[in-house]
C-alpha cells in the first residue's frame, strides 16, 4: 500500500460516518416518507430533491469543516507533521475525500428520485437541475469552510464563518444585480424555463448540457457561474494548503464572530434594502372615509374622482360614494363628497377627463337570487349637484340581458371615452353620443366580427400567447367603426387593466410572481403584434419583503404595482422602469396599517395617486426614474 | 465595587457595542431604505432585540468566567460574592438598555412622526425591553451555574424557543384578547408586553402583566443569586 492509499484509506474510514448520516438524512428519511405515502395514497412518491436542495450547503460545511477539524487538533496535528508525508498531499487527499462524500451522499438520494419518480416527479425544483448545478455550489461552499477550518482550527467558529460563507455566496447573486448570472437560482431558473419563440421552439442559444444524461439545456451564460464556482473552490484548496504549510492561524475568539455573523447579516439586510430601491417621496396624505374596496380612481393632470359602492339596505351594494379631486402642484384637495342611493347592478365605472363631474356607470336593473336577469342600462351621475348629486338611468334595448352569474361584464366587457363617444364592448358594440354629457345618447348598436387566429374573440377574450409568455403576442383589435388603431388598442388593453397594461408601446404582463414586457411591433387595422421585451423576476429579498403582484397602472415608461404577500404585514407600491429590455426596479413605497391597496392612477407630472383603505397617498415621482 | 465595574465594563463593552450597532443599523437601514412599513420594520427590529440581547447578556457574564478560570480568582477577591453578582447583573441589565435606547433613538431621527409618532417608536421600545428584560433574568437563573457560554447560550435559546412556542399557544387561544383566563396566563409570558393586551382594559391588564414579570423577575433573580458561586468555592 503506497502512501496516497494509505491516505485514502484513513480518510475514507475517518468520513465515511458523514456519507452514512447524510444517506439516511437525505435519502432515508424521504423513503420513509415515500412508503408513508404508498400506504395512505397508494403512491409511491420520494422527495428527496427538496431537503437536497435546501440543505446540501450544510452538509458541504460540515464535511469540510469536520474533515479538518479531525486531524487539525493539537496533538494529532503535530503527529502527522512529524509522518514522513507531505503536507500538501495529505491535505488534497482530505480535501478530495470530503468533496466525493459531498457528492455522493448528495446526489444519489436525487437519482434514486428520478428514477423513483420518473417525470411525473412534482417535488419542486427539478432533480435533473439541482444535479446539473448544484454541485458546484457544494463544492463552493465546500472548499472555502475546508479553508475556513484549516485557518481557524475550531470547530464551532469555524462552522459558523462557514455558514455565513454559505449565505454570502448564496445570497449576493440575488441581492446584487451584476453578480445576478453567479447565482444557483437563476442557473437553475434558466435550464428549467429556457427563453422560446412564438412557435414554443427553445432558443438556438440553448445547448444539451454534456455532463448530464438526461436532456438538460443550458446556455453559454450559464457556464459563468461554474467557473466562478470551481474558481471559488481553487482558491479555497489553495488557502487551505497554504495555511496549513505555513501553519497560519485566525484567532477567531467570541467577539470575532459574533462581528462576523452579524456583519454577514447586516450585509445581506442593507444590500437587500437599498436593492428595493429608492423609496418615492410621500408628499401629501388625505384622509379618506371608511369605505369598502374602492371601485374607480381616476385623474388627469388637474381633476380626479374617487368612488366606491358601499352596503346598503338588505345587505346589497346599493350606496355609490365618490369625492372628486381637484389637482395642482401645490397637491391633492377634496373637491366635493357625494353619496347617490341606487339599488342597480352596478358593473363598472367610467370616467372621462373632459367631463370631469360626470360619471357614468354601466348597469343593469336589480338582481335578486329569484331574479338572475337584468336589462342592460347606462346610469349618469352628476357630480356637479353637490349633496343633491342624482343618478339617472336608461336602458339600453338591444343588448341581451345581464346575467352576472353566467359572464360579469357582458355587453360592457370593454369600456372606452374617446371625443365625444362612450364605447361599450361585449357581443355587440354600444356606442353613445356624450355631446350632452348628462343625457348620453344611445346610437344604433352594432354586430362585430372580431376574430383572432381564425377564431371568434367577440367578448371571450382569452390572451394565450401572453399566458404562455411566447416571443411575438397579436392582440386582435375590434373593428369599431371611427375608433383610431390605438384606441381600438387601448380598448383591449382596458379589460384586463389591472394586470395588463399599456404604456406608450410597450405592453405589461403581470404574472404574480413577475412581469413581462412586450413593444408593439406593428399595428394594422386588425391586429396589433407585439415582441417580447423583457421580463422582471424579483429577487429572494425582494420577495421577503413582499413581491406578489398583484395589479397596477403605467405611465411614461414606468409599471406601478402593488405588492402583497408582504411577511412583515403591511402593502408595498413597486415602480418598475419598463423601457428598457431589462425592466429595474426604480422606486418603491411601503404604506403603513394598509393592508389593502386600491387603485393606483398615474399623474402627467410623474406623481402617483395611490388609495389605500383609509387614506389617498400622493407620491412625488422616483428620484432616479430617469 | 469600582474596581469590579470596571472589569465588568471593560469584558463587556464590546457586547453594548454589537448590540448597539447591530440593532441601530438595522433600524437605520431598514427606515432609511423604506423597505417595508415604518410599524412593521420597527417591530422587526425590536424582535431581534428580544432574540439577540438576551441570550448575549445573560450567557456572558458567569459562565463565561467559569469557562475562562476566573471564577475562583474573582470570589477570592475581598468582596462579598452577592455584591459581584449584584454588579454582573447590573451589567446584563444595561446591555439590555443601551441597545434598546440606541435604536430607539436611530429610529426617532430617522423616522420619529413619519409614519408613526415618536410616542408610538418610544413605547415599542419600551415594551421590548420589558420582553427583554423579563426574558434576561429567566435566562440568567436557567444557566448560572453551567460552566461554558456555548452550553449557557443552548439552555438560554432553549428557554426563548419554550416561551415563544407558549406564546403562540396562547395567541391561538380564541378570544384571548379580551379579559379572561387566557389574557391572564398571558400575564406569566415575558412576551406579553409584545403580543398586546386586551382592547378593554389594557391599562388593568398592562399593570398586571408588569406586576407579575417584576415579581417573577425578582424570584429569578434570587435564586440566581442563590445559585451564584458561594466564596467556600473559590478554595481548591
Amino acid at each position: 500500500m503506497n502512501r496516497s492509499t494509505a491516505l485514502l484509506w484513513k480518510e475514507w474510514h475517518e468520513v465515511r460516518l458523514f456519507l452514512a448520516i447524510a444517506l439516511f438524512v437525505f435519502l432515508g428519511l424521504p423513503l420513509i416518507g415515500a412508503v408513508e405515502n404508498q400506504i395512505a395514497r397508494h403512491q409511491f412518491l420520494l422527495s428527496a430533491s427538496l431537503w437536497v436542495f435546501l440543505l446540501g450547503g450544510v452538509l458541504a460545511v460540515f464535511v469540510g469543516v469536520g474533515t479538518v477539524m479531525r486531524d487539525m487538533n493539537g496533538r494529532l496535528e503535530e503527529f502527522w507533521r512529524s509522518r514522513p508525508v507531505s503536507v500538501t498531499r495529505w491535505l488534497i487527499i482530505k480535501y478530495f475525500v470530503g468533496l466525493a462524500v459531498v457528492f455522493v451522499s448528495l446526489a444519489i438520494p436525487l437519482i434514486v428520485e428520478i428514477a423513483v419518480n420518473g417525470k411525473g416527479a412534482g417535488f419542486g425544483t427539478d432533480p435533473r437541475l439541482i444535479l446539473a448545478w448544484s454541485p458546484f455550489f457544494w463544492a463552493a461552499v465546500y472548499s472555502l469552510s475546508f479553508a475556513v477550518a484549516c485557518l481557524v482550527r475550531r470547530g464551532a467558529h469555524a462552522t459558523m464563518v462557514s455558514i455565513a460563507a454559505l449565505l454570502l455566496i448564496y445570497f449576493l447573486p440575488q441581492i446584487i444585480r451584476p453578480l445576478r448570472y453567479l447565482g444557483l437560482g437563476w442557473v437553475i431558473d434558466e435550464s428549467g424555463f429556457p427563453s422560446r419563440d412564438a412557435g414554443g421552439h427553445v432558443l438556438g442559444m440553448y445547448h444539451r448540457l454534456f455532463w448530464m444524461p438526461w436532456a438538460v439545456r443550458y446556455r453559454p451564460l450559464q457556464l459563468e457561474f461554474a467557473a466562478a464556482m470551481l474558481v471559488l473552490c481553487v482558491i479555497g484548496l489553495a488557502l487551505a494548503v497554504e495555511a496549513t504549510r505555513q501553519d497560519w492561524r485566525v484567532r477567531a475568539g467570541r467577539k470575532a464572530i459574533y462581528w462576523l455573523i452579524g456583519s454577514a447579516l447586516l450585509v445581506i439586510f442593507s444590500a437587500a434594502a437599498f436593492q428595493n430601491a429608492s423609496n418615492l417621496p410621500l408628499l401629501q396624505t388625505v384622509e379618506l372615509p371608511a369605505q369598502h374596496e374602492n371601485d374607480l380612481m381616476a385623474a388627469d393632470g388637474s381633476n380626479g374622482v374617487i368612488a366606491w359602492r358601499n352596503w346598503g339596505k338588505a345587505n346589497t351594494f346599493s350606496r355609490i360614494a365618490f369625492e372628486t379631486l381637484r389637482i395642482d402642484p401645490s397637491g391633492v384637495k377634496i373637491h366635493s363628497k357625494h353619496e347617490v342611493e341606487s339599488d342597480l347592478e352596478i358593473i363598472s365605472m367610467i370616467w372621462n377627463p373632459g367631463q370631469p363631474d360626470v360619471l357614468y356607470l354601466p348597469a343593469a336593473t336589480p338582481l335578486s337570487p329569484d331574479v338572475r336577469e337584468g336589462t342592460a342600462m347606462l346610469a349618469v351621475i352628476d357630480m356637479r349637484s353637490g349633496a343633491r348629486s342624482r343618478l339617472s338611468a336608461q336602458p339600453i334595448p338591444d343588448v341581451p340581458k345581464y346575467n352576472k352569474s353566467s359572464d360579469p361584464g357582458q355587453f360592457a366587457a370593454l369600456t372606452l371615452v374617446w371625443h365625444d363617444r362612450l364605447y361599450l364592448l361585449g357581443p355587440l358594440l354600444t356606442t353613445f353620443d356624450l355631446s350632452s354629457p348628462l343625457k348620453p345618447r344611445l346610437l344604433p348598436t352594432q354586430k362585430i366580427v372580431w376574430t383572432t387566429h381564425g377564431k371568434n374573440v367577440q367578448n371571450q377574450l382569452v390572451i394565450e400567447e401572453l399566458e404562455q409568455e411566447s416571443d411575438t403576442v397579436t392582440l386582435a383589435l375590434p373593428p369599431v367603426p371611427g375608433l383610431p388603431l390605438r384606441q381600438r388598442l387601448e380598448l383591449v388593453a382596458s379589460m384586463f387593466s389591472r394586470y395588463i397594461m399599456l404604456t406608450g408601446d410597450i405592453l405589461i404582463r403581470l404574472h404574480g410572481d413577475h412581469l413581462t414586457t412586450y413593444r408593439l411591433d406593428a399595428l394594422t387595422p386588425t391586429s396589433a403584434t407585439f415582441r417580447k421585451l423583457g421580463r422582471y423576476d424579483p429577487t429572494a429579498a425582494e420577495k421577503l419583503f413582499g413581491s406578489s403582484m398583484e395589479r397596477g397602472a403605467a405611465a411614461g415608461g414606468l409599471a406601478f404595482v402593488v405588492l402583497s404577500d408582504n411577511q412583515f404585514g403591511g402593502t408595498r407600491i413597486a415602480v418598475i422602469d419598463v423601457s428598457s429590455a431589462r425592466p429595474r426596479p426604480v422606486g418603491h413605497f411601503a404604506i403603513s396599517g394598509e393592508s389593502y391597496m386600491g387603485a393606483l392612477c398615474p399623474l402627467p407630472d410623474g406623481r402617483l395617486l395611490a388609495v389605500g383603505e383609509r387614506r389617498l397617498y400622493v407620491l412625488g415621482p422616483p428620484p432616479d426614474a430617469n | 465595587m469600582r474596581s469590579l465595574l470596571w472589569k465588568e465594563w471593560h469584558e463587556q463593552r464590546w457586547k453594548l457595542a454589537f448590540g448597539s450597532l447591530i440593532l441601530g443599523a438595522f433600524a437605520g437601514v431598514g427606515l432609511h431604505a423604506r423597505v417595508i412599513a415604518d410599524e412593521n420594520l420597527l417591530e422587526m427590529v425590536c424582535f431581534l432585540a428580544v432574540l439577540l440581547l438576551s441570550v448575549m447578556s445573560s450567557t456572558g457574564l458567569v459562565p463565561a468566567e467559569r469557562e475562562e478560570g476566573t471564577m475562583r480568582m474573582l470570589l477570592a477577591l475581598p468582596v462579598r460574592p452577592s455584591l459581584v453578582f449584584s454588579i454582573k447583573m447590573l451589567i446584563g441589565v444595561l446591555l439590555c438598555v443601551v441597545p434598546l435606547i440606541f435604536s430607539a433613538l436611530v429610529s426617532i431621527a430617522i423616522a420619529g412622526g413619519r409614519e408613526i409618532s415618536t410616542a408610538s417608536i418610544l413605547a415599542l421600545h419600551a415594551r421590548t425591553l420589558a420582553a427583554t428584560l423579563s426574558l434576561y433574568f429567566w435566562m440568567l437563573a436557567l444557566t448560572v451555574r453551567l460552566p461554558t457560554e456555548a452550553r449557557a447560550s443552548l439552555i438560554a435559546i432553549g428557554v426563548l424557543i419554550i416561551w415563544m412556542m407558549l406564546t403562540l399557544g396562547l395567541l391561538a387561544g380564541e378570544d384571548w384578547h379580551r379579559p379572561g383566563i387566557l389574557s391572564r396566563l398571558m400575564a406569566l409570558d415575558p412576551f406579553v408586553f409584545l403580543a398586546g393586551f386586551p382592547h378593554t382594559g389594557w391599562v388593568v391588564s398592562l399593570a398586571l402583566a408588569a406586576c407579575v414579570q417584576a415579581t417573577i423577575a425578582l424570584a429569578l433573580c434570587l435564586w440566581a443569586a442563590w445559585q451564584f458561586p458561594k466564596a467556600k468555592e473559590a478554595r481548591p
